[in-house]
């Protein structure tokens, strides 16, 4: 299959937050600012791309009676490494996500990919997949961030950005504020490309 | 006595307070995806009740007795992962030899309790706000509590929506369901000044 | 038989890689992470006395049962003359805070930091911010603080609106070094 159309799989036809829905409650949680939707985002890329080119490497190695088991292994490693090297390097990012960090072990995005995708697809296209995947989450991320940024603290990555058009809302930032957000998100994509579900 | 109180606090704050699911976001995945009965989301619940409240413990002895004095507290992502999908595991045997009917109707979605953030959430959160045993194993508790009572709400109002009116397409299932959810965060918001 | 060994066998490697991998890494940034945490530290207390430049850490075991929320004591120093001191304090919104408190040699608080909140965003969090720590600033660091939700009078410290529990937290944490900046007074552990 080519590259590029796995790549472009992940950020359009199954975007991971848009049109799998997985991967929702750091979604939900880490989009109180851009910032943190990146910061989330680029980790959870670097997962997905160690877990995925391992597990690709070592499909016909792992059998298949203990695969669960081995894939998260695989999984909870990476997740180890980044959290640490991000610890050593960006530690205010890294307190800012908090137990986020861990609990991408347990992102449906990084299992499933690696279930349905890498454990069975040779190396190239198991690392465009997680780019591609891993893409997608970042922009969804990073798309409903600002929304709740702007919306709730009238900045973007930081910058004020609306000043004194309007007080900002608070919900936004709060639990209610993300839920909503992302219901109506969906909702209208799902009107503009005309997919809908029953 | 007031260890009692403090315990109360503790189990009142994870349920109400600071719901699991309506304001910490653990747990989202099982509560959008398992609630649109009733009777599933209820076995459901149980089930998470009973993992949440093991795990807990367990997690905290692997700290404690393991992790900390052998010095690699790093590797507490990955062994408590495992401990999860050990349990999770026996649980599952568990229930298809007591009541195959919940065993069906549960799915796929009994192993996947692997992969609930509240479950590896709550084990670390335990960890990070240094509880004691008991401390752990009532928050535990609580969590789960709080993650069953939001999913059985939720299955609740989901079964009466499907059966009312005629939703305009776009906002058929996540969407109107991530609005619903919303708006019972809201309701929950209401419960932040229980504790003082 | 056979199969299982094979099996348990793969998955043994696997795991032993993995744990491999993660030893590395820790070595490799344990070091770091440390020093972070160090740099860290000293930062958040010049943060509060700003007068300082070295810190020199107080055994207070002693006192541990009475003033159960100051964690940490540290004498201000520069060039060998005390500056202050530094409290490391740990209060209670809706989660634990840890405050840096500072208070310098002419009994004035210094300066106050939150160095560590999860409270609600937006609301709670308007309490830990330096709009809100820097009222004390200047304040003297004779008498507790009370909170209140009206006009505030002398030694009265106004509560956020929507954020009461967070604002006490704060307060709390001021007071509880302020209590033990008079227990040291009392000590004579500094001379005037």
């Amino acid at each position: 299959m080519k590259l590029s159309k796995v790549f472009f799989n992940g950020i359009l036809n199954e975007n991971p937050t848009f049109r799998l829905v997985l991967g929702m409650c750091p979604t939900l949680a880490v989009t109180t600012s851009v910032a943190s939707g990146i910061g989330m985002g680029i980790a959870t890329i670097f997962v997905l791309l160690g877990s995925n080119l391992v597990t690709s490497l070592l499909r016909n190695f792992i059998p298949s009676k203990v695969r669960i088991p081995a894939y998260i292994v695989i999984v909870a490693t990476f997740v180890t490494i980044v959290g640490m090297v991000m610890q050593a390097f960006v530690p205010e990012i890294y307190q800012t996500l908090g137990i986020f960090i861990p609990l991408i072990v347990v992102n449906c995005i990084v299992l499933a990919r690696i279930e349905v995708f890498a454990s069975k697809n040779p190396v190239a296209a198991s690392v465009m997949d997680a780019l591609g995947m891993g893409a997608g989450f970042t922009l969804a991320l990073i798309l409903l961030a600002s929304i709740r940024e702007i919306l709730g603290s009238g900045s973007w990555l930081g910058f004020n950005v609306t000043g004194d058009l309007f007080e900002p809302a608070i919900i936004m930032l709060l639990p209610p504020g993300a839920f909503i957000a992302l219901g109506l998100m969906m909702a209208l994509l799902n009107k503009f490309t005309g997919r809908v579900e029953e | 006595m007031e260890f009692a109180g403090e315990v109360f606090l503790i189990i009142l704050s994870s349920i109400l307070v600071n719901n699991f699911v309506l304001s910490r976001f653990l747990g989202i995945c099982p509560f959008l995806g398992i609630s649109r009965k009733i009777e599933t989301a209820v076995g459901m619940g149980l089930a998470v009740i009973f993992v949440m409240a093991l795990a807990s413990v367990i997690t905290f002895g692997i700290e404690y007795l393991i992790l900390r004095p052998l010095n690699i507290e790093y590797t507490q992502t990955i062994a408590f992962i495992l401990v999860i999908a050990t349990l999770v595991q026996f649980v599952e045997m568990v229930i298809s030899k007591s009541s195959p009917t919940l065993y069906k109707a549960l799915g796929v979605y009994l192993p996947l309790i692997t992969t609930n953030c509240a479950v590896l959430g709550v084990a670390i959160l335990n960890i990070r706000e240094e509880y004691g045993l008991i401390e752990t194993l009532f928050n535990g508790i609580g969590a789960a509590v709080g993650f069953a009572l939001a999913i059985v709400l939720f299955a609740g109002i989901r079964e009466r929506l499907e059966l009312s009116f005629d939703l305009p397409r776009p906002l058929r299932g996540f969407p109107i369901a991530l609005i619903t959810a919303g708006l019972m965060s809201v309701a929950f918001l209401g419960f932040y000044g229980l504790i003082k | 038989m056979g199969d299982i060994v094979k099996i348990g066998l793969r998955l043994f490697i696997i795991t032993a890689v993995a744990a491999f991998a993660l030893g590395l890494t820790n070595a490799a940034t344990a070091g770091r992470i440390e020093e972070q945490a160090a740099i860290a530290r000293i930062e958040a207390k010049s943060q509060v006395l700003p007068q300082a430049l070295e810190f020199q850490k107080l055994d207070i075991e002693e006192y541990a049962d009475l003033h159960p929320m100051v964690l940490e004591v540290h004498e201000g120093t520069a060039n060998g003359e005390r500056k202050g001191y530094t409290f490391r304090v740990l209060s209670r919104g809706f989660a634990q805070m840890e405050l840096y408190v500072g208070i310098d040699a002419s009994e004035r608080i210094s300066g106050v930091n939150v160095v560590y909140q999860r409270e609600t965003p937006g609301l709670g969090t308007r309490a830990t911010a330096t709009a809100y720590t820097g009222q004390f600033d200047g304040m003297e660091a004779r008498n507790v603080f009370e909170l209140v939700k009206t006009t505030p009078a002398t030694n009265e410290i106004q509560a956020i609106s929507g954020a009461t529990t967070s604002s006490a937290a704060v307060v709390n944490a001021v007071n509880a070094a302020i209590e033990f900046y008079a227990l040291l007074r009392k000590e004579g552990e500094h001379n005037k």
